[in-house]
């Protein structure tokens, strides 16, 4: 156990001090020959309010990023990746959510937490150190990775490994699973995947394989497994529709887990998306959960929370629509739009980036939510978010 | 004559015309399809890589990025942007008419639909479909030699290119410049259907390049939009290196550095 104490500060300070003087010294990414280091550091102000913006609440988010990669010759590549985050303000006073960020999920503990007085809370975990062995058809990956099987851009029921939270903006690396994972090219088109991850918990445990191919121009896969107790199978693809991109993708879920009382779970989603020639880019998705409640208290902070991917939503039936434009080269806007059925669920976010200068770039974007409740329609609270970015 | 008399001679006339139009051969001038075939072989070898910086000129503000071009033949090619630090890593494939796009922040293969085909390559002057185009100028365009001209000191053949029926090509004609003694393309005028000028395309900055003689510097800009263009600056080129057909596969996609 001591061992595993001392994983996360020797991959920590191993980070670092290969990142640290090659930042001071404005190094180019390539530090030298097959080793190179990316990442950023990002500072967000998040405010949160239900109805009136003087009774808002402010929090401040420090986040630095340490990616490094190493390449061994031809076939051997390793990866080391690093997020830190100090927290401030109003946040922290929401019980429980301390212990929301510093929960670990994966079987080895990587990360670490500090809390200075209530007033500031650290955050630091590896969430990728990987190391892959490549040939021409095959590649094997062991280590902390991200396994990302997802074809959509809003739901991903095939994501079995490492379910993608959509309203998580500013994760969108995820954490990564401790995990074992075989890619097998095959002749011509298409590829075989294995993979098994464990990790912190029982429900963590999961073994799946994965088929990819192609049938004219659209690109299929499918996949089965095992995910705790429960058995899956599961499929997607991505083709087009005349000119429109047409995505979708399913999963099975059979047997008798204690997170779900019902004997067979499926969750579904198609999406389409279309660019007119004037630039403004729609896109149109659904997803059906038959295990969907009615209980908007799950939505509490969704941002935050690591999602199973039996439970992408809360809800039954959810649909998202999503608007965007590049209004010029260092300016994007998109207006993202969630609707639930159940309850008349609508969140909003609206969103733009602007690059300021080489490797900076300013973000601003809210999320609203609103519900119906005792047949009124009322605002569940809104969050704006001002992000600067800086990448090296 | 009676009106209806002339409405039908109208008629013939006009859809004899019509037709005659459209079934004549198209007249392909041998000569300047050599002169454009000896102009895209130099530029696209059997296989090439490249590494180049991409400069986005705006009236108030310039934007670089890097990247590195492969390509084999007509139908594969794979871009991988190196450059700025936020978009390292992002790379687009094409393999036959199909496009993918690797996104290593999420480390995600996503299928670009061809609608997006016609739009801005991450904010330059050129399109997603000019990056990974198919076109091949010699196959897909009929030719003629219209004259010749002096550019840049250099003299030229001035051809006219268009579209051949059938061939997903949104432009109505191409005027293209090539140098007699390198065979270079010094200058492409793009016109929509209307005859309109869309874009220019021009070279320059001759230099040795993997072995040939090339324009290191090429230009796109715009018609109406005084003060804007994207460059591409070639850094340099290795012309007909062995790569095999999977490294274009979307399964090798997050390979390919």
């Amino acid at each position: 156990m001591k061992a595993m104490r001392l994983l996360y500060p020797s991959l920590s300070l191993l980070a670092l001090a290969v990142a640290c003087p090659a930042i001071v010294r404005g190094q180019d990414s390539t530090i030298r020959s097959g080793l190179t280091l990316h990442g950023y550091v990002k500072g967000l102000s998040q405010t949160t309010f239900l109805r009136k913006l003087r009774e808002a609440d402010h929090t401040g988010i420090l986040h630095a990023r340490v990616n490094l990669a190493y390449a061994c010759g031809e076939h051997w590549r390793f990866r080391l990746e690093t997020r830190q985050r100090l927290f401030a303000g109003n946040l922290l006073k929401q019980p429980g959510f301390t212990h929301l960020i510093a929960m670990d999920y994966g079987f080895f503990r990587l990360s670490e937490t500090g809390n200075f007085q209530g007033n500031l809370f650290w955050h630091g975990i590896v969430d990728r150190a990987a190391v892959s062995y490549r040939t021409d058809r095959l590649e094997l990956i062991a280590g902390r990775q991200r396994i990302n099987w997802g074809i959509g851009t809003v739901w991903n029921p095939n994501d079995v490994f490492n379910a993608f939270n959509f309203f998580d903006f500013d994760y969108e690396e995820r954490p990564g699973c401790d995990g074992i994972r075989a890619i097998y090219n095959l002749k011509g088109r298409g590829s075989l995947e294995m993979a098994g991850s464990a990790g912190s918990e029982r429900s963590d445990r999961k073994a799946a394989l994965l088929w990819r191919s192609q049938i004219g121009r659209y690109d299929i896969q499918a996949l089965g497994g095992k995910f705790d107790s429960l058995v899956f199978a599961g499929a997607g693809f991505a083709g087009n529709l005349g000119q429109a991109g047409f995505k979708g993708e399913y999963n099975l879920y059979r047997g008798n887990a204690s997170s779900v009382n019902d004997r067979y779970t499926l969750l579904a989603t198609a999406s389409l998306d279309y660019t007119f020639q004037n630039g403004w880019y729609l896109m149109g998705t659904y997803l059906y959960q038959s295990r969907g409640g009615k209980d908007l208290s799950a939505l509490y902070n969704l941002s935050y929370q690591r999602l199973s991917p039996v439970h992408l939503m809360p809800l039954k039936h959810s649909f998202a629509g999503q608007l965007a434009k590049q209004i010029n080269p260092v300016l994007n806007a998109s207006f993202t739009s969630l609707y639930s059925p159940t309850s008349h669920l609508s969140i909003f976010m609206p969103s733009a980036t602007c690059w300021m200068a080489q490797n900076w770039e300013l973000t601003l974007l809210a999320q609203s939510l609103f519900a119906r409740n005792n047949r009124l329609y009322q605002t569940l609270g809104s969050t704006v978010f001002l992000r600067v970015r800086y990448s090296f | 004559m009676s009106k209806t008399a002339a409405l039908l001679l109208c008629c013939a006339l006009f859809s004899s015309r019509f037709f005659f139009a459209n079934h004549l051969p198209i007249q392909d001038d041998p000569i300047a399809r050599e002169i454009v075939r000896k102009a895209e072989d130099k530029m696209r070898g059997k296989t090439h890589q490249a590494d180049l910086v991409i400069r986005i000129v705006r009236p108030n503000w310039t934007r670089e990025m890097k990247a590195r071009i492969w390509s084999k033949g007509k139908k594969n090619a794979a871009i991988l942007i190196t450059s700025p630090a936020k978009e390292n890593g992002i790379v687009y494939l094409r393999r036959d008419k199909e496009v993918w796009n690797w996104v290593p922040s999420i480390e995600r293969v996503v299928k670009l639909p061809p609608s997006m085909m016609s739009q801005s390559w991450m904010g330059t002057d050129f399109t997603n479909d000019d990056l990974v185009k198919e076109a091949s100028a010699e196959d897909d365009y009929t030719h003629r030699l219209i004259g010749e001209d002096s550019l840049n000191k250099r003299f030229c053949y001035r051809i006219e290119m268009k579209p051949k029926p059938g061939t997903a090509i949104v432009w109505g004609k191409l005027l293209v410049w090539i140098d007699k003694e390198w065979y270079l393309q010094l200058r492409t005028e793009f016109y929509d259907e209307e005859g309109q000028l869309v874009n220019t395309m021009t070279g320059s900055g001759v230099k040795l390049l993997g072995g040939r003689m090339l324009t290191s510097v090429m230009e796109m800009i715009p018609a109406g939009k005084p003060g804007q263009k994207t460059m591409l600056n070639y850094e340099s080129i290795k012309f007909d290196q062995e790569i095999p057909d999977a490294f274009f596969s979307p399964e090798n996609i997050r390979n390919i550095r």
